[in-house]
C-alpha cells in the first residue's frame, strides 16, 4: 500500500463521502484509504496541500479540510472515533508543520547556509556543505512555488482575497499596510475614525477599491527569476569554503538540471538528508565538470554519476520524436524543410554545426539553455498545451501576420450624439461673439479691404537691413505683460500665507469634512436614520468646533491669513450649510421615533 | 480602395495606401506591359505581398489573357502568408461587387498535405514520399484492383474515381483548405492540389518547385508561356539555383548504390526466371526512342531527370543501355569508378570534360549513355515495379551526376577532397560535382515565361542579379522608404566601451576582447530594449565557438538576469519550438534573446516584428566560408564570366544576408526597431553601399561609428521616443496616402509629363528613339519618388 521509505506517522478513524475508512498521515501524503480498500483512494502529497481548515472545538462534528493547490480541490474528513477530537488534532498539528516550512522555504529570507569544512588540501575546495537549521525568516511571502516545478501556478492566485484562512484577518492586515503607505489616508483616518466621526467599518465602506488593489497587488506572484545559476563557494577564512543554498538556489539547480531534480525527488527526504544529498552534488563529478581543470579527482557517487549520464543523454542530441502539432504555423520551420527535396549539398564547414570538437562542447549547452528558458517560461504562464480540435489551424495567428493595421482606416469610436432641443438658440449663443467685431455703421466693407489691401502691398520689408525696435516698445511690452500676470494669477491662498502646520490641519479639516459630507448624503435613505444622524451631529460638530478653532488662529496671525483660511474652508462651510438646511427640512418624527 | 493605372484598375484591399505600394504597382504594371522581366527591391515590412498580388489579380482579370501568375516564395510559412492575402484580396474583390471565378491554390510537399492515417504520421518528406509512392504506383493499384492482397490509399482511390475539377469549385484555397477539403471529400489533397495546377489561375508554391529541374520537370512543366512568374524574396535565388544542379558524393553513398545496383540485378534475375514480357516490352519501347516512354510517363513518378536538354529527348537511348542488365551492369562500372576516384589524397580539380575523359580511358563509358543514366534508371525503377524508393536515393545520386557531368561541361566543376574539412584528420574523401554557373538552371524559365519578377526586401546593388542569372530586366527599381518618424534606426557599433574594435575577421574574431565586447553589447542591449531581442552571427561554427566562451566569461549568466535565451540549433524541430517559446516570452512581456545565424534557417522566412524582435543585432559580417574551394571557384567563374569582382561579389552576398536579417525587424510603419550592425567594417563606405537603399538611407553620420556606450544611449533615446503614440493625421499625405492623394499625385504626374513632352522630343533627336524612350521611363518612374522623398 505504501511506497518504498513511506512511513505512516499518524491515522485516524475519519468518513470521507460518506465512507467510512482511516486518514493516514505519512512522511510523505495524506491518503485516506476506505475501509476494506487496498489503496489509498485520496492521496495528497505534503506539497500539494494549500491549506487546511478544522471544525470549531464546539462543533459536533470533528472534520478536518484538505485544500489541495489545484485549484477547488478540497478534501474534508470526518473524525469517528471516539477520541476523535485528539486524532485530529494530532494530524493537524503535523499539517500545519508542513504548511509552516514551505511558507519558510518559499520566503527569499530563509537561506540556509551550509557551512563548509575546511577542504583537505587546496585542491578540493567545498567539498562538504551541510545545512544547518533554517534561520528564522523575515514575514513570509506569499510563497514563489511549492518546491521545485510544483504544481501549477494557478493555485496561488487565489489565495488571500478568497482563502478560507480568516478573511478577517487578512483584510485587516490589509487596511493597516494601506494606512502605512499611504500618510494621507492616515492622517484622515485619524482625524474621523479615531475621531469618533464615522466607524472602521464605514471609513473603509468607501475605500473598497483600493483595498482590493492592494490585495490583488500583494497576490501577484512574481515571476520566477530568469537568472542563469552561477554557484559560487563564499570563501570564508582560514581556506574553508562555502556553499550557501537558497531554496532559490536548489529551485535554480533542479529547473537547470533536471536530473538533479529526479534524483532529489527520489532520495530527498527518505534515503538522504537534504543536507547530505547536496553535500554530495557539491562533491560529485556532475557540480565539477563545467568546472574547467577539474579530471577525475571526484569520488565516484552513484546518484549524481547517474544523474549525469543521463543529463548528458538528454543533450547532446535533438530529441528524437517533437511534437510540432501546438506550436504556431509560422515559426514551424520543419514544413519549409520537408516541403522540397533536400538538395544533394553538404553545406560548408561552417554552417555544418555539431561537427567540430568545440561545437560538440556548444550543442549540450544550447540545448540546455533553450530547455531552461521553456521550463522558466512555463513555470511563470504555464505550459502551452496542445489545443484540440480544428480551432488548431489557427488561422487567426496567419491574418494577425499579413493584416496591416496602419493602412486601414480606424472605426471612427462610436461617439453620443449631443442632442440639442433647440439648435438654433445654441448655436446664437456659441456666436454670440460676433456682435462685437460688428463693422461699424456708415463703413464699406470693400473700403476695409482695399485698406488693408493697399497696406499691405506697399509695405516694404527691408530683409538686408537690421530691423530696429525702438525702446519703448519693449517697456510698453514689459508693462502688459506684468500687468496681465497680476490678473490672471489668483491672490495668494492658504498654502503661501498659512504656516505649514496650520495649513495641514486645515486640508484635514477639510478633508474630514468633505468625507463627513459624503456619509451624509448616503446615508439619507430612510433604512439609515440612525447613520444621518450621527452625521449631522458630527458636521455640526466639525463646524462649531474644529473650523472655529482654526479660524481662531488663523485670524490670531493676521488679516491676510483669516480670508485666506476662510477661503480654503468657504466651499465646504458652503456644503455642510446645505446638508444641515436639508436635515432640518427632513420630517422629524421619523428620526424621533428612532432615536 | 479602387484607382486605375493608366487604363487598369486595381483594386487594393485597404483603405489607404504607402506611396511604396503605388510606386511598386506602376513599376510592376510597366513591367508586365512590356512583357518583360523585372527586378524590384522593396522596404521589407511595407505590404510587398499585398501590392503584388492586387496588381497582378487585377492585370490578369481586367485583360482577356487571363494570365496565369505563378508566385514563388521562399518558404511554407510564406507561402501560407501569401495564400491568406490572396485570399482575403478576392473577397475584397467580391466586396466591391465583382463577379469573377478565380481558382488559387498553393503546393507543398506530401509531408505537409498527407491525410493518410499511419503515412501522415511520418515526419521526413522523403519518407512520406516512398510510402506514399508504394501505395500509389500504378502496379501497386492494378495488383490491387485484380483482388491482390495489398494495401492502398483510400484517400487517393477517391480522387480517382471523380474529376477533380467537379469536386473542387473555384475559390482559394490555403494549404490549410485544402487539407479541410481533403478531409471532407476523403480525397488526396496532395494529387488534388497537383492536378488543380493546370486550372489554376493562381499558383503559389515553392521557388524550388520551379528552378530544381527534379522536381519542376513534374509539377512545372504543363504552365502557359503567358503565365506571370514572381519570385518572392528572391535575394537568395542564385544559390538556389546552383545547389539544385549541385552534388556532393561520399563514400557512404557509393557503398549504398553498389547495394542497390546488386539489389536491381537480383531482381532483373527474378523476371526473367518469371519469365515477365516487362523487360522485354521495355526494350522493345526503347528501341524506339526515349519521347515515346515520356509520353506514358505517369505523374506518379518521383524520380526524375535532374536536366536534359530538349533535344536529347528526341533521340534514342544508346544500344548499350537499353537492356535492363546491360544498364545494371554499365550502372555499375559507373559506381567502382567513383569508388577508385575517391581514394584520393591530394585535392584534385577538374573540369566535367576531362572528368570524362578520363572516365573513358579506364573504363571505357561513352558520354553519350552516361548523359541517360538518370531517365534509364527512373525507367528501369518503374519496370521493375520497385517499391520502397528512399532506399534508391544513393543510386540516383550517381545516376544525376552521371547525367549532369556528361550534359554540361562549362559552369561546372569536380572538386575531389580527401578531407571533409580543413581540421578533420581522418580522411573521408568526398566528391563535389559543383554547379558555378547560377544561369543554367533559371535560364529555362527566363526563356520560356514572358515576365519573370524577382523581388525581396534586399536585392541591391541591384545590377548584380541580370548579372549573375544572364537576363535583361526590363525594369529595375528600388525604393526609398517614406516615413512620418524614423520607425527604425540603423546603428553601426564599431567598437566596445573600451575602445577596442570589434570585427569578425577571422583573425580577429576568436579573440577575448572582441568576444567580450561583442557580449557586452548584447548584455547593454538586454538592459535597455524591451521584450525580443534577435542577435545574428556569420556562421554557426562561430556561434557555437562565441556561446561556449561567453559561457566561461560570464557573460550569459549576466544576460539571463534580463532576459531568457533561446538558441538556434540545427535541427528544425527543435529550434520551432525555441521559437514559439521566445515568442510566448515577448508576448508575456517577460522579453527574451534569440540567438541565430544569418544564413540559417531562421533568418529566412520568420519575422520578428513588432514586440517579437525591438532589436536585431547583426554581429558581424556574414561573409561565406572564404576558404572553401568551390567558393573560389565561383568567384573565379565570376570573374572571368561576368566581370564580377571576388571581393565585390563576396561583400555583395555578405551584405544581402545581413540586411536580410536586419530587415525582418519591420512590419508596417506604426512598427518601430533598432537595427544594430556590430562590426568594424560596415563603417566603410564599400559596405554601406551594398546595403539596400531603405536602411542606408537613414544611416546617419551620427550613427556610423559608435561605441557600445554611445549605441547604448542613443538606442535609449529612440526607444523613449518610440513609445510615444504615433498619429496617423501626421502620416497622412506623407508615408500614408489615402485615395485622394494617390489621384491627386496621379495628375499631377501627368501635367508633369505634358511638360516634359517637349523634352522627349528633344532626347530623341540626340539619343534616338529607343533611348529616349528608355530615359523617359525611367524619368516618369523616378518622378514618382521624388516627389514622395
Amino acid at each position: 500500500m505504501w511506497e518504498a521509505g513511506e512511513t505512516v506517522t499518524a491515522q485516524g478513524v475519519a468518513v470521507y463521502r460518506k465512507r467510512p475508512g482511516i486518514l493516514y498521515f505519512t512522511n510523505r501524503r495524506m491518503a485516506w484509504v476506505p475501509d476494506g480498500g487496498l489503496a489509498p483512494t485520496v492521496s495528497v502529497k505534503h506539497d500539494e496541500i494549500r491549506v487546511q481548515l478544522v471544525s470549531a472545538g464546539t462543533a459536533t462534528k470533528v472534520t478536518l479540510r484538505i485544500a489541495e493547490f489545484k485549484p477547488e480541490v478540497a478534501h474534508t474528513f470526518q473524525f469517528t472515533s471516539s477520541n476523535a477530537m485528539q486524532e485530529r488534532e494530532v494530524i493537524k498539528g503535523l499539517v500545519s508543520v508542513i504548511i509552516h516550512d514551505r511558507l519558510l522555504r518559499a520566503s527569499g529570507g530563509g537561506a540556509s547556509s551550509a557551512n563548509g569544512t575546511p577542504g583537505p588540501s587546496g585542491g578540493s575546495p567545498g567539498a562538504s556543505s551541510v545545512m544547518s537549521d533554517v534561520s528564522t525568516p523575515g514575514t513570509p511571502k506569499t510563497p514563489l512555488q511549492a518546491r521545485m516545478g510544483g504544481p501549477g501556478p494557478a493555485g496561488f492566485a487565489r489565495r488571500g482575497l478568497n482563502g478560507a484562512a480568516g478573511g478577517v484577518d487578512v483584510e485587516m492586515q490589509t487596511r493597516r499596510a494601506l494606512l502605512a503607505q499611504n500618510r494621507e489616508l492616515s492622517l484622515l483616518h485619524t482625524e474621523l475614525v479615531v475621531g469618533k466621526h464615522i466607524s472602521e467599518n464605514e471609513f473603509w465602506e468607501t475605500r473598497k477599491s483600493l483595498l482590493r488593489n492592494k490585495a490583488a497587488i500583494d497576490q501577484q506572484q512574481k515571476g520566477q527569476s530568469s537568472a542563469w545559476l552561477d554557484l559560487k563557494p563564499q570563501t570564508g577564512e582560514s581556506n574553508d569554503v562555502k556553499y550557501v543554498m537558497t531554496p532559490q538556489v536548489i529551485h535554480s539547480v533542479c529547473q537547470q538540471y533536471p536530473s538533479i531534480k529526479r534524483a532529489y525527488d527520489q532520495f530527498v527526504p527518505d534515503k538522504l538528508s537534504e543536507g547530505e544529498f547536496w553535500k554530495r552534488y557539491f562533491q560529485s563529478r556532475f557540480f565539477h565538470r563545467s568546472r574547467s581543470g577539474r579530471g577525475a579527482n571526484e569520488p565516484d557517487d552513484e546518484i549524481f554519476d547517474k544523474a549525469l549520464e543521463e543529463d548528458e543523454e538528454e543533450t547532446k542530441s535533438a530529441p528524437k520524436r517533437i511534437k510540432l502539432d501546438h506550436i504556431n504555423r509560422l515559426v514551424d520551420l520543419s514544413t519549409t524543410e520537408e516541403d522540397h527535396l533536400e538538395s544533394y549539398l553538404t553545406p560548408d564547414g561552417t554552417m555544418n554545426a555539431g561537427k567540430t570538437k568545440e561545437s560538440k562542447e556548444a550543442m549540450p549547452l544550447i540545448r540546455r539553455f533553450n530547455r531552461y528558458a521553456q521550463r522558466v517560461l512555463n513555470s511563470t504562464i504555464g505550459p502551452k498545451r496542445p489545443s484540440t480540435g480544428p480551432e488548431s489551424l489557427d488561422m487567426d495567428g496567419v491574418e494577425r501576420a499579413i493584416v496591416m493595421e496602419d493602412l486601414q482606416e480606424q472605426k471612427e469610436s462610436s461617439k453620443i450624439v449631443l442632442n440639442i432641443q433647440d439648435t438654433r438658440r445654441y448655436f446664437e449663443s456659441q456666436g454670440g461673439d460676433m456682435k462685437s467685431s460688428k463693422i461699424p455703421d456708415g463703413v464699406n466693407p470693400a473700403d476695409i479691404l482695399k485698406d488693408f489691401y493697399r497696406d499691405y502691398t506697399s509695405h516694404e520689408v527691408v530683409l538686408n537691413k537690421p530691423f530696429t525696435i525702438p525702446e519703448n516698445t519693449f517697456d510698453t511690452l514689459m508693462r502688459n505683460v506684468k500687468s496681465n500676470r497680476a490678473k490672471l494669477l489668483p491672490p495668494k491662498d492658504g498654502s503661501q500665507l498659512l504656516p505649514a502646520h496650520l495649513y495641514q490641519e486645515a486640508l484635514s479639516c477639510h478633508a474630514a469634512g468633505n468625507e463627513i459630507l459624503r456619509h451624509f448624503w448616503a446615508s439619507t435613505s430612510m433604512d439609515k436614520v440612525a447613520k444621518h444622524v450621527r452625521m449631522i451631529e458630527s458636521l455640526k460638530k466639525i463646524r462649531d468646533e474644529n473650523v472655529k478653532s482654526l479660524m481662531i488662529q488663523a485670524s490670531s496671525l493676521g488679516t491676510d491669513c483669516l480670508d485666506a483660511m476662510k477661503m480654503m474652508l468657504k466651499p465646504m462651510l458652503n456644503g455642510i450649510q446645505k446638508a444641515l438646511k436639508h436635515a432640518d427640512s427632513r420630517p422629524k418624527p421619523l428620526v424621533r421615533k428612532l432615536v | 480602395m479602387l484607382f486605375h493605372i493608366d487604363d487598369l484598375p486595381v483594386y487594393f484591399p485597404y483603405d489607404r495606401i504607402y506611396p511604396e505600394q503605388y510606386a511598386y504597382m506602376c513599376s510592376l504594371k510597366q513591367t508586365l506591359d512590356a512583357q518583360g522581366h523585372g527586378v524590384l527591391e522593396m522596404p521589407s515590412g511595407t505590404g510587398k505581398t499585398v501590392s503584388l498580388l492586387s496588381l497582378i489579380i487585377s492585370y490578369q482579370q481586367h485583360y482577356p489573357e487571363k494570365r496565369k501568375l505563378i508566385y514563388c516564395s521562399r518558404t511554407v510559412p510564406e507561402i501560407e502568408k501569401a495564400l491568406a492575402e490572396l485570399k482575403r484580396l478576392i473577397e475584397y474583390r467580391k466586396s466591391c461587387g465583382l463577379n469573377e471565378t478565380i481558382l488559387g491554390l498553393g503546393l507543398t510537399s506530401r509531408r505537409n498535405l498527407c491525410l493518410h492515417p499511419s503515412v501522415s504520421k511520418e515526419k521526413k518528406g522523403k519518407i512520406v514520399d516512398a510510402r506514399c509512392h508504394n501505395l500509389t504506383a500504378p502496379w501497386v493499384r492494378e495488383a490491387a484492383q485484380a483482388g491482390q492482397d495489398i494495401e492502398t490509399c483510400s484517400f487517393y482511390e477517391e480522387l480517382e474515381r471523380g474529376d477533380v475539377r467537379e469536386i473542387v469549385p473555384d475559390a482559394i484555397y490555403t494549404l490549410d483548405d485544402i487539407k479541410e477539403l481533403g478531409k471532407a471529400k476523403k480525397t488526396c489533397p496532395y494529387y488534388m492540389a497537383r492536378r488543380l495546377i493546370s486550372h489554376a489561375n493562381v499558383i503559389i508554391y515553392s521557388y524550388h518547385y520551379m528552378l530544381d529541374p527534379k522536381i519542376a520537370d513534374l509539377i512545372s512543366k504543363e504552365l502557359s508561356k503567358e503565365s506571370i512568374v514572381v519570385f518572392d524574396e528572391a535575394h537568395n535565388i542564385d544559390n538556389v539555383c546552383i545547389d539544385s544542379l549541385s552534388l556532393d558524393i561520399m563514400r557512404p553513398t557509393l557503398e549504398a548504390s553498389s547495394k542497390s545496383i546488386a539489389q536491381l540485378s537480383e531482381r532483373i534475375e527474378q523476371l526473367k526466371q518469371q519469365g515477365s514480357e516487362k523487360l522485354k516490352n521495355e526494350y522493345e519501347k526503347l528501341v524506339q526512342g526515349l519521347q515515346d516512354t515520356l509520353a506514358a510517363r505517369d505523374e506518379e513518378s518521383i524520380m526524375a531527370n535532374p536536366a536534359l536538354p530538349d533535344d536529347l529527348l528526341h533521340e534514342a537511348v544508346p544500344g548499350n543501355i537499353r537492356k535492363a542488365e546491360h544498364f545494371v551492369a554499365f550502372l555499375k562500372r559507373f559506381n567502382e569508378y567513383l569508388k577508385t576516384r575517391l581514394r584520393v589524397l591530394n585535392v584534385t580539380a577538374e573540369t566535367p570534360s576531362s572528368f570524362l575523359r578520363h572516365l573513358k580511358e579506364i573504363t571505357f563509358i561513352e558520354r553519350k549513355p552516361l548523359q541517360f543514366c538518370a531517365e534509364r534508371l527512373s525507367l528501369l525503377t518503374r519496370t521493375l515495379e520497385l517499391n520502397n524508393l528512399d532506399d534508391l536515393a544513393s543510386l540516383q545520386k550517381v545516376a544525376a551526376l552521371a547525367t549532369l557531368a556528361a550534359t554540361y561541361d562549362k559552369g561546372f566543376m569536380l572538386v575531389l577532397e580527401p578531407y571533409e574539412s580543413e581540421n578533420a584528420t581522418v580522411p573521408n574523401p568526398i566528391l563535389r560535382f559543383a554547379c558555378l554557373d547560377a544561369s543554367i538552371a533559371i535560364k529555362p524559365i527566363f526563356e520560356r515565361f514572358s515576365s519573370v519578377i524577382i523581388t525581396s526586401g534586399t536585392l541591391s546593388p541591384l545590377d548584380m542579379y541580370p548579372k549573375i542569372l544572364d537576363f535583361k530586366a526590363t525594369v529595375q527599381e528600388s525604393y526609398p522608404m517614406t516615413l512620418t518618424r524614423n520607425c527604425f534606426l540603423p546603428m553601426v557599433i564599431t567598437r566596445g566601451s573600451d575602445q577596442v574594435a570589434i570585427s569578425s575577421k577571422f583573425e580577429v574574431r576568436n579573440d577575448p576582447a572582441v568576444v567580450r565586447n561583442f557580449g557586452n553589447i548584447l548584455i547593454e542591449f538586454g538592459k535597455v530594449v524591451p521584450d525580443g531581442i534577435v542577435a545574428f552571427f556569420p556562421s554557426y561554427l562561430y556561434m557555437e565557438s562565441i556561446i561556449a566562451m561567453w559561457h566561461e566569461m560570464g557573460i550569459l549568466t549576466e544576460a539571463w538576469k534580463t532576459k531568457l535565451i533561446f538558441v538556434e540549433t540545427p535541427d528544425s524541430a527543435e529550434t520551432s519550438i525555441a521559437l514559439d517559446n521566445y515568442r510566448r516570452a515577448c508576448e508575456n512581456g517577460r522579453g527574451a534573446i534569440l540567438l541565430a545565424v544569418a544564413r540559417g534557417k531562421v533568418s529566412e522566412g520568420i519575422d520578428f516584428d513588432h514586440h517579437y524582435g525591438r532589436a536585431v543585432v547583426m554581429f558581424g559580417i556574414p561573409y561565406q566560408y572564404t576558404e572553401s574551394r568551390i567558393l573560389k571557384a565561383r568567384l573565379e567563374f565570376l570573374r572571368d564570366e561576368h566581370r564580377v569582382r571576388e571581393n565585390d561579389f563576396l561583400t555583395f552576398d555578405a551584405l544581402r544576408h545581413a540586411a536580410q536579417c536586419l530587415g525582418r525587424v519591420l512590419r508596417g510603419k506604426t512598427d518601430y526597431g533598432l537595427m544594430v550592425f556590430a562590426d568594424r567594417r560596415y563603417a566603410r563606405q564599400d559596405k554601406r553601399s551594398k546595403l539596400p537603399k531603405w536602411i542606408n538611407q537613414y544611416i546617419t553620420d551620427t550613427s556610423v561609428n559608435l561605441s557600445t556606450d554611445m549605441g547604448i544611449a542613443i538606442a535609449k533615446k529612440f526607444l523613449r521616443s518610440m513609445a510615444q503614440p504615433l498619429e496617423t493625421q501626421a502620416q497622412l499625405g506623407v508615408s500614408l496616402w489615402t485615395l485622394d492623394d494617390v489621384l491627386a499625385r496621379q495628375k499631377a504626374q501627368k501635367e508633369k509629363l505634358e511638360r516634359v513632352g517637349g523634352v522627349h522630343q528633344q532626347l530623341q533627336q540626340q539619343y534616338g528613339a529607343t533611348e529616349a524612350q528608355r530615359l523617359m521611363q525611367d524619368r516618369a518612374s523616378g518622378k514618382v519618388y521624388m516627389d514622395v522623398d
